[in-house]
């Protein structure tokens, strides 16, 4: 029991609790901006090729009779 | 995609500028992440997941967006003390704005669309564009136009995008934010002096 404590004790110390904030920082501004902007950051309208569906604002509902 | 472009350049120029400066790099800590969270998931399932984006009725997008518009402005009203936050908060507040006032949609007008070589066949006046938060309206029907999807990129980038004023200042918030590092250059020179004054 003992033995099981010191080792998880040593895993920890290793991650440094800075970068772990830095992570969870910037994780949360991700997800803020995603929801906040559109899920391709500003509201991408697509890329040139009107069947390359990216983040799916090019998917073509229309004609898919979708919309 | 623009705005996560941001903040890799919030963190990289943070983290430079913290290195030439000598201290470490360590942002403010953000609290009330939950809500940050609560408002993403919804935004998921109606925009990404396949499952889920295919059954979610167009009737039910403009109360999702709202409902989680709202949650994201409260995060950063509890957060308003962390930097740049009242720019993030503006940005936000300015297309929760004209969201609100199109009934629950980002307009985007057939001129933009079409500046950005949209197909005609893939949207129609009046209809929510792909599985986007964006409704095609005419101009002269808009709202607050001016605060609606109306910005573009330089022709010779090749990425096709429209974003908004407020979609900008969230952009520059972000960045203020990740760029500056006052409470690590604070904690330093704390240091610094109590190691001074002890020896």
């Amino acid at each position: 029991m003992f033995k099981l404590f010191s080792s998880k004790k040593v895993f920890l110390s290793r991650v440094d609790n800075r970068v772990v904030r830095l992570v969870v920082t910037l994780t949360s501004l991700i997800l803020f901006v995603l929801a906040a902007g559109a899920p391709c950051g500003l509201g991408g309208i697509g890329m040139n090729d009107p069947n390359f569906c990216y983040c799916d604002w090019t998917c073509n509902r229309i004609s898919e009779g979708k919309a | 995609m623009i705005l996560i472009f941001a903040i890799v350049i919030g963190l990289v120029t943070g983290y430079l500028k913290a290195k030439l400066e000598g201290i470490p790099y360590r942002p403010d800590e953000l609290r009330f992440l939950w809500l940050v969270l609560m408002a993403a998931l919804p935004q998921f399932l109606i925009y990404s997941l396949p499952i889920t984006r295919e059954r979610i009725s167009d009737q039910w997008i403009p109360f999702i967006i709202i409902g989680t518009q709202f949650m994201l402005l409260l995060f950063v009203w509890l957060n308003r003390k962390s930097p740049f936050f009242w720019l993030l908060g503006l940005g936000l507040l300015l297309n929760f704005t004209v969201i609100s006032l199109n009934a629950g949609w980002m307009p985007i007008s057939p001129d933009t669309l079409e500046s950005q070589n949209v197909l005609t066949s893939q949207w129609e006046i009046g209809s929510r564009l792909g599985y986007s938060k964006d409704l095609v309206i005419a101009k002269e029907s808009t709202n607050l136009w001016i605060l609606s999807d109306i910005l573009t990129l330089p022709k010779w980038i090749p990425y096709r995008v429209a974003f908004s004023v407020g979609d900008v200042l969230l952009a520059l918030g972000v960045i203020g934010f990740l760029i500056h590092n006052k409470q690590a250059a604070q904690e330093t020179s704390k240091i610094y002096f109590q190691e001074k004054l002890e020896s």
